[in-house]
């Protein structure tokens, strides 16, 4: 009774649910369409080592049974953006983005996007394992559109597009820069705007509310702070610099606002 | 800081550096393991054998100039092993890619040397401006003559040299009904129907109507990095009947028999995969999936695609090989793709034939997933020790080792198609490496059917990038010698030197109611409680093809039953009281 009770009250006022709805059909649909995970199993693992290390860390650590929407959302990202002919990396994906938010942690709040950070992870240990998402959803500009118009309807509801918009506007002002300094064509380096990865990198990745900031400056400034760190780290040849960036970002803007907080408390 | 989080902290540190050191100690480990074990080894002979090669790349329009090194990359360098004046010994025809330059035709005198006499047998010049360049080249007795005629395959137009027989070849493309504009990544003699006359199936890249060297738009790109479906159209010739012999003339069947697959296709081959006496056919196609045509008693092919399973990959399909690595009796594909740390963790594919029609890919699980930016690869068993070993030459464009081209390529990649199809939006490769300097591999077969790469172990150490592999038992010593041909690079001859003690039996075949090269026929060996199937091909391989010779290792101590032979006629053959360490010539009964 209890449980659905939650589960009714979730999906009345917790925007996670309309996220995890969307990212399922997302899923759903892309897998029906163009069968775009690696396998069914990988997804499943992806998903059940979340929600089981959730699970598992709550009630050890919180001594209550978590609400399992937040894993799954998790366990859904781990299993779309981890590409890799093994098992294992799905697991231990998971593992390492549910455990990081028990593990590092300022005043009971976690640092770092779940998923990026296995994802993170992964990428900066095993390379010769595991590649991220990229263009493996083919190049029709439908898919991107699907995905676009997705998102676009769920942050519109999180009210979370202030970082969209200023995301998207400092990746196209830099990719003109980056385009100045290197010679590559402007085309080539706008590329990834109109890439299927690029839209859930956007809309479900670096507007997740745990880790970005609540004020629409603090947003603002996070937005452009993870376009400017990307563009650095493009211009060192970094082919995961979106999630890198955002790696590095999102710690700072938790502490930077929980030390804020801290400081108005105390006046 | 409570004792439980303090616990889960260490826990979780130890949990990430572990990740972090897993890769490098089990690089360690291997780094550790001696030479010398494993049978056999490669000396690189070619020089000393008279054979001084060195593929030069064609120009392009230079419209184009930005990704000149990548379409030069494409471009194959090929080797293919006939005999050509049936003296017994292999004879070697290498292809070459600047407009202008010559092909070459080395003789094998007596397998200690070889002879260089493409101009004096007509084979060389090949290469003249407006006929595009060579990609490669594969041999049969299409007229069924006894005397192995030459197909030159081109980005241009078809060629094809019948053997005159007394060591000159006449060019004959036009009365054979050939020479159309192809961009042929690949070619492959077969006889489809079985009517005892080779056909040929070619395998193309880019669309037709594009000139590379003169071009009207640079819109000439796929349209997609993983389904795309707008590269060049195969195309199925079919050599026509003159009464009971083969006429020598070809037409252009593809469409009627469904097979004029529009992938961006490197390689073809095609065996008999489901025991039902045709020859299938598999098409391995660059970004997208690739395609298996099974061929229904020679009337028409269906295409098998299986959900996540073969012809559903998004992946760079670039060779075809057929083995049977688990001495099951069924042969099973190789294909090579593109792995890069970091970027691309596709791996080549094994499809492990399971029976009734169904594959299943199996090469990361046994080790045969990751050869860097896989080429040609042929199965052949290098040590001679009764299981097929592969053979995989890899490395795409080696530039400037200090700079490289797939981030450039990765970021591009991942946009919409509008922007890709466009040659003139892609970045510069300029001097730039990508995926450069990788050595081959060497997948050893454990006899488990699991594979591990002893490359450098073994003397396979070049750098250079490798595009076609050839098989051939140069020496006649009862080994698989193993040629190389590089992307403006060197001709290398791996003669290969294995544990005497270890056996051999080698099948030279001649159908008579069948092709006269036996093309397609199949030898079943029984011996040691064991049995393996080999295919005699027509092709298949990126750019390479072995020598038309069928080669069981044994082992040690071997105790022989016997080979079954099925010719490409239908006709069944028990060969017994067999010896090893012998040659059988057969004749078709």
């Amino acid at each position: 009774m209890e449980v659905r009770e939650t589960l009714i009250d979730g999906l009345r006022h917790d925007p996670r649910y309309l996220v995890a709805g969307f990212l399922t059909l997302i899923l759903i649909v892309g897998q029906a369409w163009l069968g775009f995970l690696e396998s069914l199993e990988q997804f499943a693992i992806a998903v059940v080592f979340s929600m089981a290390t959730e699970i598992a860390l709550s009630r050890i650590y919180r001594r209550e049974w978590p609400n399992p929407i937040s894993s799954y959302m998790t366990g859904v990202s781990v299993g779309i953006l981890v590409r890799s002919p093994y098992w294992w990396p799905y697991a231990v994906g998971s593992v390492l983005a549910i455990s990081q938010k028990y593990a590092i942690q300022l005043r009971e709040r976690h640092l770092f996007n779940p998923s990026n950070f296995g994802l993170c992870i992964l990428l900066a240990a095993v390379p010769a394992t595991v590649a991220a998402l990229s263009k493996q959803w083919t190049n029709m500009p439908g898919v991107m559109l699907f995905i676009f118009l997705l998102g676009f309807v769920v942050i519109s509801r999180l009210r979370r597009l202030d970082i969209v918009f200023t995301y998207v506007l400092g990746f196209i002002l830099l990719s003109l820069v980056r385009s100045t300094i290197t010679g590559v064509p402007i085309l080539a380096e706008l590329s990834p705007v109109s890439g299927p990865a690029f839209q859930l990198f956007i809309f479900f990745m670096i507007t997740d509310p745990q880790t970005s900031p609540s004020t629409r400056r603090g947003r603002v400034s996070y937005a452009m702070a993870i376009a400017v760190i990307e563009a650095l780290l493009r211009l060192a040849r970094n082919q995961n610099a979106p999630f890198f960036a955002l790696f590095v970002v999102s710690p700072i803007a938790v502490i930077w606002e929980t030390l804020r907080d801290r400081s108005r408390n105390k006046t | 800081m409570s004792r439980k989080r303090l616990i889960l902290l260490v826990l979780f540190s130890a949990f990430v550096l572990s990740l972090f050191a897993a890769p490098r100690v089990t690089s360690w480990i291997h780094q550790g393991d001696p030479g010398g074990q494993y049978g056999f080894h490669f000396e690189e002979s070619a020089h000393s054998l008279g054979i001084d090669f060195i593929h030069e790349g064609s120009s392009f329009d230079p419209k184009i100039g930005n990704i000149t090194p990548w379409i030069q990359g494409m471009g194959g360098a090929s080797v293919t092993v006939c005999d050509f004046n049936n003296d017994g010994w292999p004879d070697i025809y290498v292809t070459n890619g600047r407009i202008g330059s010559m092909n070459r035709l080395y003789m094998n005198r007596g397998g200690k040397q070889f002879e260089e006499v493409a101009q004096k047998a007509g084979v060389a010049d090949v290469n003249r401006a407006g006929t595009g360049m060579s990609t490669g080249a594969t041999c049969a007795d299409y007229n069924n003559d006894g005397y192995e005629d030459l197909l030159v395959y081109k980005w241009g137009n078809l060629e094809l040299f019948r053997n005159n027989g007394n060591g000159t070849f006449t060019r004959v493309t036009h009365e054979a009904g050939l020479g159309e504009w192809i961009y042929a990544s690949d070619a492959i003699w077969w006889d489809f129907n079985r009517d005892g006359c080779l056909d040929i199936y070619v395998g193309a890249y880019w669309r037709a109507e594009h000139n590379l060297w003169h071009l009207d738009t640079t819109r000439i790109m796929q349209d997609d990095f993983d389904v795309s479906r707008n590269g060049g159209r195969n195309k199925l010739y079919e050599q026509m009947k003159s009464g009971d012999r083969c006429s020598g003339t070809f037409k252009e069947v593809s469409q009627q028999y469904g097979v004029d697959d529009p992938g961006w296709t490197l390689a073809v081959g095609a065996a008999d995969l489901n025991g039902k006496g045709f020859p299938d056919l598999y098409v391995a196609n660059d970004y997208g999936p690739d395609s298996l045509f099974l061929n229904i008693d020679g009337s028409h092919f269906k295409k098998l695609t299986e959900r996540h399973g073969i012809g559903d990959d998004t992946k760079k399909g670039m060779n075809v090989a057929f083995g049977d690595f688990k001495n099951s009796g069924r042969l099973s594909i190789y294909v090579t793709n593109i792995t890069e740390s970091g970027y691309l963790v596709e791996g080549n594919m094994l499809w492990e034939n399971l029976g009734n029609g169904r594959f299943r890919d199996v090469a990361w699980s046994v080790g045969a997933a990751d050869c860097g930016w896989g080429w040609g690869a042929v199965f052949g068993d290098l040590n001679n020790d009764g299981y097929l070993d592969v053979y995989c030459a890899n490395g795409m464009v080696s530039g400037n080792p200090k700079t490289e081209y797939w981030y450039d390529l990765f970021t591009m990649s991942v946009g919409i198609n509008l922007i890709l199809e466009d040659a003139a939006t892609w970045p510069s490769m300029d001097s730039k490496s990508w995926s450069g300097y990788q050595r081959s591999c060497v997948f050893l077969n454990d006899g488990r059917g699991r594979f591990r790469d002893v490359a450098e172990k073994v003397g396979a150490t070049d750098l250079y990038d490798g595009r076609g592999v050839a098989f051939a038992d140069l020496d006649r010593d009862g080994t698989l010698d193993v040629i190389v041909a590089n992307n403006k690079g060197p001709l290398l001859v791996y003669l290969n030197r294995v544990d005497p003690s270890r056996k051999w039996i080698q099948f030279r075949l001649r159908g008579t109611k069948s092709n006269r090269s036996a093309i397609g026929a199949q030898v079943t060996l029984h011996w040691n409680n064991q049995m393996q199937v080999q295919v005699l091909d027509g092709g298949g391989g990126y750019s390479g093809h072995s020598e038309k010779l069928i080669h069981f290792g044994l082992g040690e101590n071997p105790k022989l039953d016997h080979a079954e032979i099925r010719w490409p006629s239908g006709k069944m053959q028990v060969l017994r009281q067999l010896e090893p360490n012998k040659l059988y010539a057969v004749e078709e009964p």
